[in-house]
């Protein structure tokens, strides 16, 4: 009720605002001056006013004008014309392509320079961004996605576990983070060294967009499709490009801050954009940029993931009071200590204290001859801290109460350092456009652990731990020709190149405290019970002595992890795009690719558009596709706790390269490999109105993952696997593998709206996307096929079907008017399904509980205000109706109160925020 | 011209901040509580006199997990004064003399019940407890066991007195003050005397239970269960002893090296 209420205030604003002044009607035709063609969606302004007018499917237009002397026509591609209105009331303006039209990538998926977005074969969003970053809460690249393209799907915060919560990777389809693939300015970026361990995007590294200042980007573009034929590896469910701004002349300052229901979990990020023309049409534009995210309490009621069990005595964390430890006497515990149950509370996941520092930069030099010499990268350095499950006082063989008296939350502080830069040089060599680049990229990602301790070290062990880092870097080496043939029936565009990447990964050790087993003495075990008094024998070297070993919540790498391996790719391809008739398009790609590690990989991709009338253009497209594993997937390995009933089970992540693997029959890591098909209709069927509709089906075969954990415990498995669990002191252990096999099919659809009014626009956009996510075949290694349920255990498989909504839809409106600027919007969060692990009596059919999780409507409202043309305030709030979503079943939530699981969008409730923005 | 555009964000500059620090102070206090510095706080301890009840004539030391608790070797029947000591889940080891391996470990509080495992509970923060080493029915074989001890003071000229069991092999018995009713009945290997191990009225104290008597000199006496026949408790320790007003005593009865006889001795815990 209270959603309509305020949309009702909203469209009262709206219509309520219809004073008429002096007013006349121009109306014109807009067409590119190398075709003739119409030129839709060219945006039509009053030079100074807000007032504007976007050309329809024909290059019309239409505007209402009451003042003001000049139009401005611009189109992404084009170069800007300004014309004098001066009594004219009709404009027929020819648009010619910007620069030197060489070949710049205007829209992913297409190496045409004049591709839109509608007239593309395939499905592209193109996010502009830079009204987002005015109106909308959301400050991070991936947040700001999150809550405007239905396919996108962020694993940040409470979405991943351990080092993977630093990080906010993007998800398409509900597919894997490391099944789409990100380019910057059309060029590949680097991705994470980090393998996400635990929640969504488990087993897989991905590409961390927040690693890219939000003031630096002018557009995003959404590729839905597989597009490795054109882009190689990674780009199954599809491809996002980061467009740079080239903006010059303007000094902008933008800074934001939010905070949540309670005055915590605070956000600020505070962003200089700058640029300056280099001679001739040259630009350089720098962008530096800060941001800070404070600690979270829980979502939710105030006593949210309260602790109720016992916390000084022997059961805590494990199980309840009992008639000797009784909760009257941790009472007078905690009365001594002059704290309460709060002191126990963990912090709220999905937003890591931490601090980010950005610089980027993006330059363009124009040389003789219409080349260009480019460039563009940055630095990043990021600091988050993630802390995990309290280690409660009584919990001695976790805590070491002369250390820590009443326990501790240990933190993991994960310095994130990003690296890149392009360089490259454009021109034209005959009619051929050829553009030359080398772009390298590292991350390199350090972990520090801090108040934590090394138990097995007893009162020796250190409080901090350097516990080691690892980097993953890349540099590709490019060399791209394309030439447009006007005159071959309606005009074909011939793009080949040859690519030449090296990737590397390292895993550099950590101190030793940081993983060592200190003191693994004989001790001597119970064996029976004899007449009252325990009797006690030998049980050799017990795992670790029973104190945990290594820094907690993160072991060190160990000097045998380290590793520094490497391995090139080359690439070549080809790539055809042939309007048949006017009407018409076929395109076609090919792509052959040979890895150091594992051989070659050849896909193709063919796509069609035909247009039937400017309201139905039918669209199909039809590629295989593959995503390479990563390096890190091959050599990673480490150590981690993870709670199992409120047990802490210490978990190896075992290298696919190890005895133990092949001991297994798990075989070394190949490519996975898909099929995608879209199919879908485009259409404009009214000025300003834009939609479409595209079903897509993706098969993705032997897809890479971790496995469920083998337990020390069997004693079926091979004596090398036996050793593996010697050696590390782990109770479980897990290994990369070519797993299983997943089908996803779904419709998107998306529209948009622009409506002028007398007084002020509005811009409707609207998108949803529906699919489903299947498992359809598990591997197995020969000899291990009772194991199915271990190598992908229903928690995995939920993860990778039904963690994600299924179902996202997205409601936008931005109404400007005189000064002022209001953004409504909703998102709908369909339900989900998680599955927590109740009980492994029985090792190869653990049992699971499945909890789903009712769908969530999010909504934001927001009102800016131009105090002066160059100073612009924003107050808002996100989530204003603080629609949290679902608390975690009391059946899996242990000792402690239910908690808000927030995997649908990680939101955290009702979350105000200002802004202030100054062009200077 | 540049001056102006100096001014003009120098202003705007302010805003900002202002805003910025405005979010930031909101922020701060409420969630200062889960970024302390976890080893900041004041000290915090079980209580833990160390007991070495074995009829082997070697001093032992006493551990915690890793950390050794005890600084003086325990001479055999002597006990440590209460030592700080870690609470909760906590192995508890010892080593004989200067020999490092241990001699046999036994973890409390890794179970709710009294269990050979993890019976009963581990020591508890800013209690009093009694850890004996002790000889097992089994000849080589060694093992540990925990009592609490409440140390509140008994009323005005009385005194608190607990009786254990810990001569492996010797029957059931019946332990009290000659000429008056038995204190503790039908005690078994490895029990104090009048313990609660489960159901109605067990609880912390249960497990080895204290009762008052009066103070003065008296003769303690230990017989059968079965057969009321008494037990000889070597060198007459429990004859004559002196039981002071507002003292806590524990007596137990052990194996004596090289010998079939019993041997008892007497702890005053405070």
């Amino acid at each position: 009720m209270k959603k309509i209420v305020l949309l009702l205030i909203f469209f009262s604003l709206y219509y309520g605002q219809n004073v008429f002044a002096q007013k006349r009607t121009v109306t014109g035709v807009v067409t590119s001056a190398d075709d003739k063609a119409p030129l839709p969606g060219v945006s039509v302004t009053v030079k100074g006013l807000n007032q504007g007018a976007v050309t329809r499917a024909d290059g019309s237009f239409e505007i209402v004008i009451r003042n003001g002397k000049y139009l401005i026509f611009s189109f992404v591609g084009f170069e800007s014309q300004e014309v004098e209105i001066d009594g004219h009331k009709e404009f027929n303006i020819s648009l010619k392509p910007s620069g030197n039209a060489l070949n710049e990538v205007q829209i992913v998926g297409s190496r045409n320079a004049n591709r839109t977005k509608l007239n593309s074969p395939v499905p592209v969003d193109v996010i502009d961004i830079k009204p987002l970053l005015e109106s909308a809460p959301q400050v991070s690249v991936t947040q700001i996605l999150q809550y405007i393209s239905p396919s996108f799907h962020s694993v940040n915060g409470s979405n991943a576990g351990d080092a993977g919560s630093a990080l906010s990777l993007a998800q398409l389809r509900g597919l894997g983070p490391d099944q789409v693939l990100v380019l910057v300015n059309g060029k590949r970026r680097h991705k994470s060294a980090n393998v996400n361990y635990g929640g969504l995007g488990n087993g897989s590294t991905g590409y961390d967009l927040n690693s890219i200042p939000t003031g630096s980007i002018d557009r995003i573009e959404i590729l839905r499709d597989g597009a490795a034929a054109q882009y190689g590896s990674d780009a199954i469910a599809g491809v996002i490009n980061i467009v740079l701004k080239k903006k010059t002349d303007d000094l902008s300052v933008s800074s934001t801050g939010s905070t949540r229901r309670r005055g915590d979990g605070a956000v600020t990020r505070t962003n200089v954009n700058y640029g300056v023309g280099l001679g001739n049409g040259g630009y350089i534009n720098a962008t530096a940029e800060y941001a800070t995210q404070a600690i979270s309490l829980q979502p939710g009621n105030d006593d949210a993931g309260l602790y109720n069990g016992p916390i000084y005595g022997g059961g805590a964390n494990t199980r309840g009071y009992d008639a000797v430890y009784t909760k009257a006497i941790d009472d007078a515990i905690l009365k001594s200590r002059g704290i309460d149950r709060h002191f126990f509370d963990q912090r709220a996941s999905g937003s890591n204290a931490g601090q980010d520092a950005l610089l980027f930069f993006n330059a363009g030099l124009p040389l003789k001859n219409s080349a260009e010499l480019y460039a563009f990268g940055g630095i990043s350095s990021r600091n988050s801290q993630f802390t995990a499950t309290y280690r409660l006082p009584g919990w001695t063989s976790r805590n070491n109460n002369f250390i820590y008296p009443d326990g501790f939350l240990p933190a993991m502080e994960n310095n994130i350092v990003d690296e890149s830069i392009a360089v490259g040089i454009k021109g034209k060599v005959g009619d051929w456009n050829v553009d030359f680049s080398n772009v390298y990229g590292k991350n390199v990602f350090g972990n520090r652990v801090d108040n934590s301790l090394n138990a097995s070290l007893g009162l020796k062990s250190p409080t901090s731990f350097d516990a080691g880092s690892y980097n993953a870097s890349q540099n590709t080496t490019a060399l791209d020709f394309n030439r447009y043939f006007d005159k071959i029936l309606k005009g074909l565009n011939i793009a080949f190149g040859a690519q030449h990447r090296v990737e590397g990964f390292q895993i550099i050790a950590g101190e030793e405290a940081s993983y060592s087993k200190a003191d693994q003495r004989n001790i001597v075990d119970i064996d029976t019970t004899v007449a009252g008094i325990p009797y006690l024998s030998s049980a050799g070297v017990t795992s670790l002595n029973g104190l945990s070993a290594g820094s907690q919540i993160h072991l060190g790498f160990r000097p045998e992890n380290a590793v520094n391996v490497s391995r090139s790719v080359t690439a070549g391809y080809a790539d055809v795009e042939l309007n048949i008739t006017k009407d018409w398009l076929i395109s076609g790609a090919g792509r052959a690719e040979y890895f150091s590690d594992f051989g070659n990989v050849f896909t193709w991709k063919a796509a069609t558009r035909y247009s039937f009338a400017k309201w139905l253009s039918l669209r199909g497209s039809a590629n295989t596709g593959f995503r390479a594993p990563d390096l890190a997937q091959s050599y990673y390995t480490s150590i981690s706790t993870t709670f199992q009933q409120g047990r802490g089970v210490d978990i190896l992540t075992a290298s696919n390269q190890s005895a133990a693997a092949r001991a297994l029959g798990i075989p070394k890591l190949s490519p996975e490999r898909s099929k995608g098909y879209t199919l879908g209709i485009t259409s404009a069927p009214g000025s300003n109105v834009e939609l479409t509709v595209d079903a897509y089906l993706i098969n993705i075969d032997n897809r890479v993952g971790n496995t469920g954990n083998f337990s020390a415990t069997d004693a079926n498995l091979p004596q090398d696997v036996k050793n593996l669990f010697q050696q590390t002191g782990a109770a479980q252990a897990n290994f990369f593998y070519n797993e299983f096999s997943t089908r996803t099919k779904g419709v998107e659809f998306t529209g948009s709206y622009n409506v002028l009014l007398n007084k002020g626009d509005i811009k409707f956009l609207f998108g949803g996307n529906f699919a489903k996510n299947e498992v359809t075949q598990v591997n197995t290694p020969k000899g291990l096929e009772a194991y199915k349920n271990v190598i992908l255990s229903p928690g995995e498989r939920a993860r990778v079907t039904t963690n994600i909504p299924a179902q996202k839809i997205n409601l936008q409106g931005i109404y400007s008017v005189d000064k002022f600027t209001f953004l409504a919007r909703t998102v709908y969060f369909g339900k989900v399904t998680t599955a927590t692990l109740l009980s492994a009596a029985d090792p190869l059919n653990p049992v699971y509980f499945y909890q789903t999780l009712k769908p969530i409507w999010v909504t934001d409202l927001s009102v800016g205000y131009k105090f002066t043309a160059k100073l612009q305030g924003t107050v808002g709030v996100n989530n204003v109706f603080n629609v949290l979503g679902d608390y975690s079943n009391p059946t899996i939530a242990g000792l402690r109160n239910p908690t808000v699981v927030g995997i649908q969008n990680g939101s955290a409730g009702i979350q105000p925020f200002v802004r202030l923005s100054a062009h200077l | 011209m540049m001056k102006n555009r100096g001014r003009a964000s120098w202003s705007q500059g302010k805003l900002l901040i202002a805003g910025g620090l405005l979010l930031l102070t909101a922020s701060c206090k409420k969630t200062d509580y889960l970024n302390i510095n976890a080893a900041d706080r004041p000290a915090l301890a079980a209580h833990i006199s160390f007991v070495n009840a074995r009829p082997v004539n070697v001093g032992i030391q006493f551990w915690t997990y890793t950390t050794q608790v005890t600084k003086t070797a325990v001479p055999i029947n002597g006990k440590s004064d209460y030592l700080d000591a870690q609470f909760g889940d906590v192995q508890i080891n010892f080593t004989e003399g200067t020999n490092t391996s241990y001699k046999a470990s036994r973890e409390f509080g890794n179970s709710a019940t009294f269990t050979s495992s993890g019976g009963p509970n581990g020591p508890i923060a800013n209690y009093y407890h009694t850890v004996f080493a002790v000889k097992n029915t089994k000849a080589t074989a060694d093992s540990l066991i925990l009592f609490y001890d409440d140390l509140t003071a008994p009323a005005a000229g009385k005194a608190k007195i607990r009786f254990v069991h810990l001569a492996p092999g010797n029957p059931n018995v019946d332990f009290g003050i000659s000429g008056q009713t038995t204190l503790f009945t039908n005690t078994a290997y490895g029990r104090a005397g009048g313990s609660i191990l489960s159901g109605t009225g067990f609880n912390t104290w249960s497990i080895g239970p204290f009762v008052t008597v009066d103070a003065g000199t008296v003769n303690f006496q230990v017989t059968q269960n079965s057969n009321h026949a008494p037990v000889s408790i070597s060198n007459n320790q429990l004859s004559s002893v002196s039981l002071q007003a507002g003292k806590i005593y524990t007596i137990y009865i052990n194996d004596i090296p090289g010998s079939t006889n019993v041997g008892a001795t007497i702890l005053t815990h405070n």
